[in-house]
């Protein structure tokens, strides 16, 4: 129950954003290391989920301030598209799960990940771009947390290093973009 | 036995060593001549080390991580082949242009830019699991953005930038269809294969470049700076198809055909509607091309046709990408001749070129989807049209017996009709023992 209750507070975060990345960047880490400790009773290996909460908490401290001089604002048909994404994906998880597994968290941990990739294409500044990706790899990180194996956590751990890297690279490189 | 074991260790990792030494290499050498002469000694010795790893049994490497089947060893020396040809090209062709070029430095970078998505490469294609070689392509696709932002302006920048962005969430997307694929017991979720299965097969679709190029609303625009245009689009879609071809090693894997042959004749139609806009490079356009045919041949991997031409295809992309990286200079005296051959090549068109591939694949689909095989030739032949009727026929009037020009047709026919040729049998070969692996219901 609190591991669905924080997984849709992320959800909302993602969402509704907050206009600064920076901020936003370390609040979005900070319900992912939530939703990680409500979820660890029950994850396949408890190391892993605890380097995931690790990964996704760093992440979120470079990320705030890489982007503190950054600022973005989601428009009404980000947010629309945002919400029709939420919609679809629980709903189709929900009806093709087997009742077996949590459903309802792994229907909105993918709906956070389509969500990430629509604001991350569809966003017109740098600052919001980030945060789409990092929003879909904090909910890969919950997945990979609680359900992770030795590959698939280092997977993880290379894709949030290349795309911290190359952020830097952008954000250096674009500043005003 | 135990020496040819070591021997086979110490080739495999050379393979994946040697391509970074020759970065150092050029690295550390003073001046163009030099630079150009150890890249030719590090690609030569490159392909001697692949050809020797390639045709020893080196079998110990079969684990969770790295994977040593026929099909590994073939792409590892294709790509190999490949990277010799460019050092070809690049020492013979243009080397006056070359060596007296003002750019100094970005040959430099590209260079080493050519030899670190090689060493990628030939990794990628020979990793055993999803989630690395997933890993791989993200990698591949940061490096082909470096190369943008050391090589161009800020226009290549966000247009590097875009392309790293989608390939990293379609391969955040492809993981989490592999979890679902993976952790979950078929038994009683009868739709889960099938949903994990499309998710997948759709994300590395979109990663080897059909779609986020072809998507207008996406954002992505198609005036991709040179390296994306010319190296990239090539070499990034060799380890994508690589990949999609080892989803048949996961046993809960259900191949969507319907929905991936929608999408190759989308991406078919896109290829042509684009084909008349002028500004559009015709050569990245050509990459998208192949790239969808060499798809519609992993669709059918579980057959050995399948595997046969998509390997067939994957030969074809790994020369292109040289030859692509070439076109893109835009500073050589035979552009527009060399173009309308590597045009020719790419149009599907007997003798040479991708002629091979796509006659093996259209012999199977004949005797199992006509009507699909009508569409696509149908396509064909109107791209065909286009092309020719744009003005590239440029080539049968000038420069076509220039040294230069020879050059271009040698390779094209050496890579795509020699190569095919003389490995046929070993194909056959890899093709049988896949589907005797991994296959449905075989041929």
């Amino acid at each position: 129950m609190w591991l669905s209750l924080f997984i849709s507070i992320l959800l909302l975060a993602t969402i509704g954003g907050v206009s600064h990345p920076s901020a936003q960047s370390f609040s979005h880490a900070l319900l992912t290391v939530f939703c990680l400790l409500a979820g660890q009773a029950n994850a396949l290996d408890p190391i892993i989920a605890l380097s995931c909460m690790v990964l996704s908490f760093l992440s979120g401290i470079i990320l705030s301030i890489l982007l503190r001089k950054q600022s973005f604002s989601r428009s009404f048909r980000e947010l629309f598209s945002g919400l029709f994404f939420v919609i679809l994906i629980v709903s189709l998880t929900v009806s093709i799960l087997p009742p077996s597994l949590p459903r309802l968290e792994y229907g909105i941990v993918l709906s956070i990940i389509l969500i990430g990739m629509v604001y991350s294409v569809l966003g017109k500044t740098v600052g919001g771009q980030i945060m789409g990706i990092a929003c879909a790899l904090n909910a890969l990180s919950v997945v990979v947390g609680l359900n992770g194996r030795g590959m698939a956590f280092i997977a993880l751990a290379i894709f949030y290093s290349v795309f911290l890297i190359m952020s830097f690279i952008v954000v250096s490189r674009l500043r005003h973009y | 036995m135990e020496t040819i074991n070591d021997l086979a260790k110490l080739f495999y990792w050379g393979c994946v060593i040697w391509p970074l030494v020759g970065m150092i290499g050029i690295f550390a050498c003073e001046g163009q001549a030099a630079r150009a002469r150890c890249h030719f000694i590090v690609s030569i010795i490159l392909i001697i080390i692949t050809a020797c790893s390639a045709y020893l049994a080196d079998d110990f490497f079969l684990s969770a991580i790295w994977s040593s089947d026929g099909l590994t060893r073939f792409l590892r020396f294709a790509i190999a082949v490949g990277a010799g040809i460019s050092t070809i090209l690049l020492r013979f062709w243009a080397p006056r242009s070359l060596f007296f070029s003002k750019e100094d430095k970005r040959l430099l970078w590209n260079l080493m830019l050519f030899h670190l998505l090689t060493a990628v490469s030939l990794l990628a294609v020979g990793v055993n699991n999803l989630f690395l070689s997933l890993l791989f392509i993200v990698i591949l696709a940061a490096l082909l953005m470096s190369g943008c932002i050391f090589n161009q302006g800020s226009s290549s920048i966000k247009a590097g930038w875009a392309y790293f962005r989608l390939v990293l969430l379609f391969a955040v997307m492809a993981v989490v269809a592999a979890f679902l694929l993976a952790s979950v017991p078929i038994d009683n979720a009868p739709y889960l294969a099938k949903f994990s299965s499309v998710l997948l097969s759709f994300s590395l679709v979109l990663i080897a470049g059909l779609f986020p190029m072809s998507l207008p609303f996406l954002g992505m625009t198609m005036e991709l700076p040179l390296t994306l245009g010319g190296i990239g689009s090539f070499i990034l879609s060799v380890p994508v198809i690589a990949t999609f071809l080892r989803l048949y090693q996961i046993p809960a894997y259900e191949p969507p055909e319907n929905l991936l042959i929608i999408l190759v004749i989308v991406s078919l139609c896109f290829v042509i509607l684009n084909e008349q806009n002028r500004q559009r490079s015709s050569l990245c356009l050509s990459s998208l091309f192949l790239v969808a045919l060499s798809i519609l041949g992993g669709i059918f991997a579980n057959h050995i046709e399948g595997i046969y031409s998509a390997c067939l295809f994957i030969i074809a992309l790994v020369v292109f990408a040289p030859l692509g990286y070439m076109m893109s200079q835009k500073q050589r005296d035979h552009q527009e001749a060399c173009e309308g051959w590597v045009m020719f090549a790419l149009s599907g068109l007997p003798p040479i070129g991708i002629f091979w591939a796509c006659a093996v694949l259209f012999a199977y689909l004949m005797q199992t989807m006509p009507m699909i095989v009508v569409t696509i030739l149908g396509l064909f032949l109107i791209r065909g049209y286009i092309l020719f009727q744009k003005g590239r026929n440029i080539f049968f009037l000038q420069g076509m017996f220039s040294k230069e020009i020879q050059l271009i047709l040698g390779i094209i026919a050496v890579q795509t009709v020699l190569l095919p040729l003389l490995t046929s049998s070993w194909l056959q070969q890899i093709a049988v023992e896949f589907v005797k692996y991994h296959g449905g219901s075989g041929s």
